[in-house]
């Protein structure tokens, strides 16, 4: 506070500029922010990929895995889709364990259950399959790991069965080579990300959600450290591309090594491959083509990772400091040349023999990154700029609201001497407005409300029980505010707020700089959302457009604005009635999952809201109301 | 051939040890490879190459110092276990029954180098990791690895700067432990190591200037590494034409490499070497002086068992 309260600054002549028109300059950063933002993804902002690790020697050795000896692909995968039919919502466990003994891997079952958190009494087990395959002339100390999501026929996810066939393939060829320096563990999960997230929980003893939710059960056979991970989602036996999906929890990425080696060997093999279902190079575009091509996978990439939600079950990985990305094939429809899976099996085996020749963990390339494109990358150097202009506007918007209070201050000083900076302040008011709504938000922490909500509307569904109770604490909280704060506090009168609204802008600006550093896309967004209303913000006197502003960005208004967009652009046929239930329908299943994500997975997405948006959110309705006085009160003494 | 016999017989009043036409009375060879891990594979191949060579041009083992910084034959990833290849036709096994590695893995430290250069060893050290040289001692001393402008990486953990190597072989020319050396070195930026070289009769050479790298020559996509060194490689052809009796002399082999096969520019210095190296053959250094010893007594080999 010594350079705040300091009486010679904000009296110098840059300084008073910037201090006079602080709102334009705002503006003017804004703007500028996502000027800078669009400009990432153009080539000049965006380099070339390359690799950083010597160790991987990409793609030096000839792919070796055929269909001459042993069991063909073709044998793995009719007997596989045989018992596949058989058990039409089971995955079947007695054969992954005896399949996977044929091939002479150490097998190994893992059980877990989940116990609902949403819902007392309600449980959920499921099974993994696992087999080790040893390092013939090393001590178990590392490991890779290869997985499969197990989805049964009657699943509504795609199937995942040629993968788990080519899986076959691999091992049967993985176990006759002498040349592993690793354990390799062939993974088969259940319930998709549950089984998985349960599967590395047990591996390392640990338990990442909220204790008593899952239970991970123990492991009976363990490998060394893993190093990296692969999860394989091969949807037909007919391959039209490969896409490389990243994206982990929380918007944590994996080392961009693993993903350029991933697309270094689909262009080995002449496998197509993708990032966000969109082709690299710039091969038959245009410079304008492409520059757009590479906006939008940039920004389909920022949604992605703004949700926090892992795109496939590599993202479980990265918290435990292993790299992993997902290969999802997607199905070639019609004729055409395709892609046989022989050729991703062969791309699988060069990045095993890649990962098998690491020393070290990936730790040599970016771990923040944004990927405009399959082939170059935008650092964390040239983005974080963006959000530092939209934060930095939060501050300079702070400083300014406060050097104007203090000149003003001392222009009153002058006239009445024995004002004291608190009365001015009015601290004890400002201190209790502040912490109430942050008690606010931790009493609605997805570990207390929830369940109170779930039981309190027994008789419906969780998702409606959710939004009903969150909706309905902020539209009381909405509605109350104005009213306690014109009634009780009407003898606190002051000229204006700055303490709460400097406290406000800091505590935003802070929070979302803190939340960039860990997840940048949802730091990013969220800034753009919520630093316009904060500057058009004024300590007191605000205008009935600002409130109205307010009153759209509150955490649970733009959940459904979100949900609103998105429905529409993937329903854009329906009629109105519709649309709107799907929407609130849609809103609900959003914080449902959410609340679960945050118990089961630990996903911070909701507790930022409800612990950083939420009070500040608050904090400034609050201002909108507090009781003022005239502002002319001075210029008249 | 005359002269040369005369010599001969006057000499050996002396010594039973015999010269001709050389002015030194022994070689020796230092051969370092200092970097370790798998992907440095070509590094172990470079030094086991070049190991064979001199040897089969007549350097023994007991005068050979080989240091190789990591076991490449017995990595788990060698897809062939036991074996190091130059070439990916993989015809020769460079790593045979007849290796014998002085320094191994982790002893190969700038330390135990610089120990060995100057002599300054505790008297317990086997006779095997001694360079046990005179002021006679022709000494190929060749080194590969990472290096980087005015350094050599040992061991991903510590550097010989080419500061302290010019220093060590000062000491080395001090304490008379040479009568020339060649010095040939494998890494990127190579001839900043020779550059502060301050000791008379060293002729150097490297396999790139300052400001380049130098490259490898092509993969094994068996073995899934790099396998050799261009200058190594091209350093070989060329020592694999020369036989015990070559005339081929230093000129030629210096001329080694050319750009458009290396890539990188091969940097030679001559200004430390006092004879002209069109006319020193180069069994000076890769070859051996053979100690004869003459006798006028009989020997009766007809007893000699037959193997």
């Amino acid at each position: 506070m010594g350079l705040l309260t300091d009486p010679s600054v904000g009296h110098g002549a840059l300084t008073s500029i910037f201090v006079r028109h602080h709102n334009r300059f705002c503006i003017l950063m804004y703007i500028a922010s996502v000027v800078l933002f669009c400009m990432l993804a153009h080539d000049s902002f965006s380099s070339q990929t390359y690799f950083s690790e010597n160790a991987l020697l990409p793609g030096l050795v000839k792919g070796q895995l055929n269909d001459n000896t042993g069991s063909s692909f073709k044998d793995h995968y009719r007997e596989l889709k045989a018992e596949a039919q058989y058990f039409e919502t089971e995955t079947p466990h007695s054969y992954l364990i005896s399949k996977f003994k044929n091939l002479r891997l150490e097998t190994y079952s893992h059980n877990f259950t989940l116990n609902y958190p949403l819902k007392k009494n309600t449980k959920y087990t499921g099974r993994n399959v696992y087999g080790i395959l040893r390092a013939p002339r090393s001590a178990s100390i590392e490991s890779i790991v290869l997985s499969i999501p197990y989805r049964a026929p009657s699943s509504v996810f795609p199937n995942t069965l040629p993968g788990l066939a080519v899986m076959f393939q691999i091992a049967q060829f993985f176990r006759q080579q002498m040349y592993w320096a690793k354990d390799i563990i062939f993974l088969v999960t259940e319930h998709e990300q549950l089984g998985m997230q349960a599967w590395l929980e047990a591996y390392h003893g640990t338990c990442c959600g909220s204790p008593g939710v899952l239970d991970s059960g123990k492991l009976s056979g363990r490998a060394g450290a893993i190093q990296a991970a692969i999860n394989l989602e091969i949807h037909s036996e007919k391959i039209d591309h490969i896409d490389i999906k990243l994206s982990g929890l929380n918007g944590q990425l994996p080392n961009l090594d693993l993903v350029n080696l991933a697309h270094r060997l689909c262009n080995k093999e002449s496998v197509r491959h993708t990032f966000n279902n969109v082709d690299g190079g710039a091969i038959g575009r245009n410079k304008v083509n492409t520059y757009y091509t590479n906006l939008s996978t940039m920004l389909s990439m920022v949604m992605t990772q703004a949700t926090g939600v892992p795109d496939g079950n590599h993202g479980l990985f990265h918290r435990f400091g292993i790299e992993a990305i997902t290969l999802e094939g997607y199905e070639k429809k019609g004729r055409g040349i395709y892609v046989s899976v022989l050729q991703v099996g062969r791309v699988i085996e060069g990045m095993f023999r890649s990962l098998n020749n690491l020393l070290e963990r990936f730790h040599q390339s970016f771990f923040f990154y944004l990927l405009p494109s399959t082939d170059r990358y935008v650092s964390i150097g040239l983005y974080m700029p963006c959000l530092v202009l939209l934060v930095g506007a939060l501050f300079l918007k702070a400083f300014s609201t406060w050097i104007q209070h203090s000149s003003e201050h001392k222009l009153g000083d002058s006239l009445s001497k024995q004002a004291t900076i608190s009365e001015h302040l009015n601290v004890g008011v400002v201190s209790l407005i502040t912490l109430g709504t942050h008690v606010l938000g931790l009493i609605l922490l997805p570990n207390f409300a929830p369940a109170y909500f779930t039981y309190f509307w027994d008789h419906i569904s969780t998702h409606r029980a959710l939004l009903m109770g969150y909706g309905l604490l902020s539209f009381i909280i909405v509605c109350i505010m104005p009213i306690l704060m014109k009634k009780c506090l009407n003898s606190f009168k002051v000229s204006n707020w700055v303490l709460l609204h400097v406290i406000c802008l800091l505590e935003l600006g802070i929070g979302l700089l803190c939340v960039s550093m860990h997840n940048f896309s949802l730091g990013y967004l969220t800034a753009l959302v919520y630093v316009l209303p904060a500057i058009f913000t004024s300590s007191s006197q605000n205008k009935i457009g600002v409130k109205f502003l307010w009153l759209l960005v509150h955490p649970m208004c733009s959940l459904i604005w979100i949900t609103a967009i998105i429905t529409y652009m993937a329903y854009p046929e329906l009629q109105i009635v519709d649309y709107l239930t799907k929407v609130i329908e849609a809103s609900g299943q959003w914080m449902a999952l959410s609340t679960v994500d945050n118990l089961v997975y630990g996903n911070w997405a909701f507790s930022i809201s409800v612990l950083l948006l939420l009070p500040v959110w608050t904090s400034f309705w609050c201002l909108m109301f507090l009781p003022t006085n005239l502002p002319q009160k001075y210029k008249t003494e | 051939m005359k002269p040369c016999l005369l010599l001969t017989l006057t000499c050996l009043h002396f010594s039973n040890v015999f010269v001709c036409q050389a002015n030194h009375s022994n070689n020796w060879a230092v051969l370092v490879d200092t970097s370790r891990f798998w992907f440095n594979y070509r590094h172990v191949a470079n030094v086991l190459s070049i190991y064979r060579s001199v040897k089969r041009l007549g350097i023994p083992d007991s005068q050979i110092i080989l240091m190789v910084a990591d076991d490449m034959a017995c990595n788990p990833r060698n897809p062939s276990p036991a074996t190091v290849y130059n070439n990916a036709d993989q015809q020769l096994n460079v790593y045979g029954d007849d290796v014998e590695v002085d320094f191994r893995g982790y002893e190969v430290t700038v330390e135990n180098f610089v120990r060995l250069l100057t002599g300054r060893l505790p008297p317990d050290t086997p006779r095997s990791k001694q360079l046990l040289t005179d002021e006679g001692s022709n000494i190929l001393i060749y080194l590969t690895g990472h290096g980087g402008d005015g350094f050599l990486k040992f061991q991903d953990s510590e550097e010989v700067t080419s500061q302290e190597l010019a220093d060590a072989l000062e000491q080395m020319w001090q304490k008379r432990r040479y009568h020339e050396i060649f010095f040939m070195i494998d890494t990127c930026q190579a001839s900043s190591m020779y550059e502060k070289f301050y000791s008379p009769n060293i002729l150097a050479m490297a396999s790139s200037l300052v400001g380049e790298d130098s490259l490898s020559h092509h993969v094994d996509p068996a073995i899934g590494v790099y396998i050799i060194d261009r200058y190594t490689f091209y350093a070989l052809k060329f020592l694999e034409n020369v036989k015990l009796k070559s005339r081929i002399s230093m000129k030629n082999f210096l001329g080694v490499c050319p750009k458009q096969d290396c890539i990188s520019t091969v940097g030679v210095r001559t200004d430390l070497f006092h004879r002209d190296p069109a006319k020193v053959p180069i069994t000076d250094f890769f070859g051996s002086v053979r100690p004869v010893e003459l006798t006028f007594n009989f020997l009766d080999i007809s007893n000699t068992p037959l193997q």
